[in-house]
């Protein structure tokens, strides 16, 4: 599987609080990455990292083969990053295609593409409907769905959702473990605190805890090492917790 | 251009675009109506409204732009491919784009009025330009300063407040000039006093869309390209520029240099005015032959009235009528004053001490009778100020008397005119 995004020994803080300490992540072509951690983990900021918002402290972010090292380089790379922030913000008085098609505008979509694009997003997500319909007045899942639509746009080849599934219903969530099943090429990396997400749409788990990479395998890997004296629900939730208390590293 | 569209339409500024345009005509047509029907009035009252407009603008460009802070949209912008300078100029486009719609829209109805009756010529396009010169710096500084903060009131509120005391204070046309009050065809833009007003504009929006390039936290989100950077670096040296230029580029209105024809009545005496003052000539005429019409033999009237500033600047001139602001008000003082100078010789070159206020009083007098003759039964224009004690009330009475009492009463202030001895 070829290499789409690396971050290579990535350090990441806010002033002098380190909150990722040189953590080392490879993201192949056509991986759903499930980014599985407790709150204040570092997964928003590993996010953010790879999404060059923040350029790293130390160490090296590296999409498509190009290394990030000026604006110029993060901004190539943003055009094949789709990025769902944890706090989605859009404009209330646009309507859904309105707020879709400026997101693409931002992420330089072609203009000959862009209307196909913004419908295709839309259908995506299921919005089609309400496409002509105020932001302001979509419920709190169609604005996550509305926001998962907005990465999506353009089909980027790397997509980063950061807690893409809070807000959705179950039935909207299982929509949504199938839209990103069905993304074909495009390497998906999701932070979520939902295990069984992990379990259903993703073909590889990173699990941070302080801003360290505790493990990066399969689900089936971190659900095969799991305790039985672990609580949880499922083998990738004892997984999950078994590596939480071991703090160790597999790869 | 698709984006720009749809910042324009789903801004909430569309919302208030129609009450932007009613301020627009009600600055533009209750001020005063005298400027209808002639092109440079017509153009620097279409330009007033900039007065309004500018602070206006001011504040919604800082709600604007505070608006995506407010709404969380900083992070989608964070991480656009698209170059930054881009995305704020398209949001200050937008913001820019409702403000000038009702400007222009005021000065289509402003020509529009005009037309019928227009003298030589069109719209003048400096004064247009003045005014969105003003909108544009102050949009500029509303965007720039908005982004400062994220509250919807605190830096709207702020903006707004300083771009309208700033234009108050420093603005008058003596001053920094960034309005005019009066379109006399007599006067005309500096060049350089405009150049220096767009220069600013022009680099103030470079710095209100750069800005964030120049300024943003090297340790913090999206650091700027070094181009975007050093071009940011580039605005705000211009503006401070721009604004040495501005402080020197002298009065915003000069002289304007008589090189064509005047326009002038036929008979005489002749009333000559500017072509582009046409639409005055028959009022003014009409004064002139009110005064001529006068049955009394001491009066002297010259042979031609002239508009200010037809003709060189002499002792003959300086009674030369002003038409200020498009109104009339200032005419019968100057005709008057044309008059006594033709008709009452000076007798002395300096009086005796203790006669000098009965003959100002009497001087006084007369001017201001012939300046009620001159406006007709009913009308006071300008009539105002003069020497204490003058009762304007009792000459309007006298008149509006017959001729013979006129004369009477006249006769008795040539007299005392006559009477003081010199010093």
């Amino acid at each position: 599987m070829d290499t789409i995004a690396r971050a290579d020994g990535i350090k990441q803080g806010y002033g002098k609080r380190t909150v990722i300490h040189h953590l080392s992540l490879e993201i192949g072509n056509g991986s759903v990455i499930g980014l599985l951690g407790p709150n204040g983990a570092g997964k928003t900021t590993l996010l953010r990292t790879l999404a060059t918002v923040a350029p790293p402290q130390d160490g090296v972010i590296t999409i498509m083969g190009r290394t990030i090292t000026s604006e110029k380089d993060a901004r190539t790379a943003r055009r094949n990053i789709g990025y769902l922030p944890q706090e989605f913000g859009f404009y209330p008085n646009f309507t859904v295609e309105e707020f879709v098609t400026y997101c693409a505008w931002l992420r330089e979509v072609p203009r000959k593409r862009t209307r196909d694009a913004v419908r295709e997003a839309i259908a995506s997500v299921g919005l089609s409907d309400r496409s002509n319909d105020k932001m302001k007045s979509l419920s709190g899942g169609m604005l996550r769905r509305a926001g998962i639509a907005t990465a999506l746009v353009g089909s980027p080849r790397l997509i980063l959702l950061d807690e893409p599934t809070v807000g959705l219903d179950p039935a909207q969530r299982l929509e949504f473990r199938a839209l990103i099943k069905g993304l074909g090429d495009a390497a998906v990396v999701l932070s979520t605190h939902l295990v069984e997400d992990v379990s259903a749409a993703c073909d590889e788990v990173a699990v941070v805890r302080s801003g360290s990479l505790l493990f990066h395998g399969t689900p089936e890997a971190l659900a095969g090492g799991g305790s039985p004296d672990q609580p949880g629900d499922s083998a990738l939730e004892r997984g999950y917790m078994s590596v939480l208390a071991d703090r160790g590293t597999t790869r | 251009m698709k984006v720009l569209w749809i910042e324009f339409r789903r801004s909430p500024l569309l919302l208030v675009l129609p009450l932007l345009v009613a301020v627009d005509l009600a600055s533009i047509f209750g001020r005063s109506r005298w400027w209808i029907g002639v092109w440079p009035q017509a153009s620097a009252a279409a330009q007033i409204p900039a007065l309004f407009f500018a602070p206006i603008a001011a504040a919604a460009a800082a709600w604007a732009v505070g608006r995506s802070l407010r709404r969380g949209i900083a992070e989608q912008r964070e991480t656009a491919a698209r170059a930054g300078w881009r995305i704020e100029a398209a949001q200050f486009t937008a913001t820019l784009a409702h403000v000038l719609i009702a400007y222009v829209l005021g000065a289509a109805a402003a020509a529009a009025v005009t037309v019928p009756e227009g003298g030589p010529g069109f719209l003048w396009p400096g004064y247009l330009l003045l005014g969105a010169s003003t909108i544009v710096a102050c949009t500029a500084i509303g965007h720039a300063v908005g982004r400062l903060s994220t509250s919807a009131i605190a830096a709207p509120v702020i903006c707004g407040l300083a771009c309208f005391v700033a234009i108050g204070a420093l603005g008058s046309p003596d001053q920094l000039g960034f309005y005019v009050l009066s379109g006399s065809p007599a006067r005309k833009l500096s060049e350089s006093a405009l150049l220096s007003h767009l220069a600013l504009a022009l680099f103030l929006a470079a710095f209100a869309v750069l800005g964030p390039s120049v300024f943003r936290r090297k340790s913090g989100l999206r650091t700027a390209a070094a181009p975007a950077r050093a071009a940011g670096l580039a605005a705000i040296t211009a503006v401070f520029a721009s604004l040495v230029a501005l402080v020197s580029a002298g009065p915003v209105q000069v002289d304007r240099e008589n090189t064509g024809t005047p326009l002038c009545s036929s008979g005489a005496p002749r009333v000559c005015l500017w072509p582009e003052d046409r639409t005055y000539l028959p009022e003014v005429t009409a004064m002139v032959k009110r005064l001529d019409a006068i049955p009394q033999d001491w009066i002297k009237m010259p042979q031609t009235f002239h508009e200010a500033g037809l003709r060189p600047w002499s002792e003959a001139s300086a009674n030369d009528f002003e038409i200020i602001e498009g109104n009339l008000w200032f005419v019968s003082p100057n005709l008057a004053g044309a008059i006594m100078r033709d008709s009452i010789p000076m007798r002395c070159e300096q009086w005796r001490e203790d006669s000098l206020e009965r003959l100002s009083a009497a001087t006084f007098e007369i001017q201001t009778w012939l300046e009620f003759r001159a406006n007709g039964p009913n009308e006071r224009k300008g009539i105002h100020g003069g020497p204490p004690g003058v009762d304007f009330a009792a000459i309007e009475k006298i008149s509006k008397e017959g001729e013979p009492a006129q004369k009477a009463w006249v006769d008795q202030r040539l007299n005392v005119i006559e009477e003081t001895p010199c010093a």
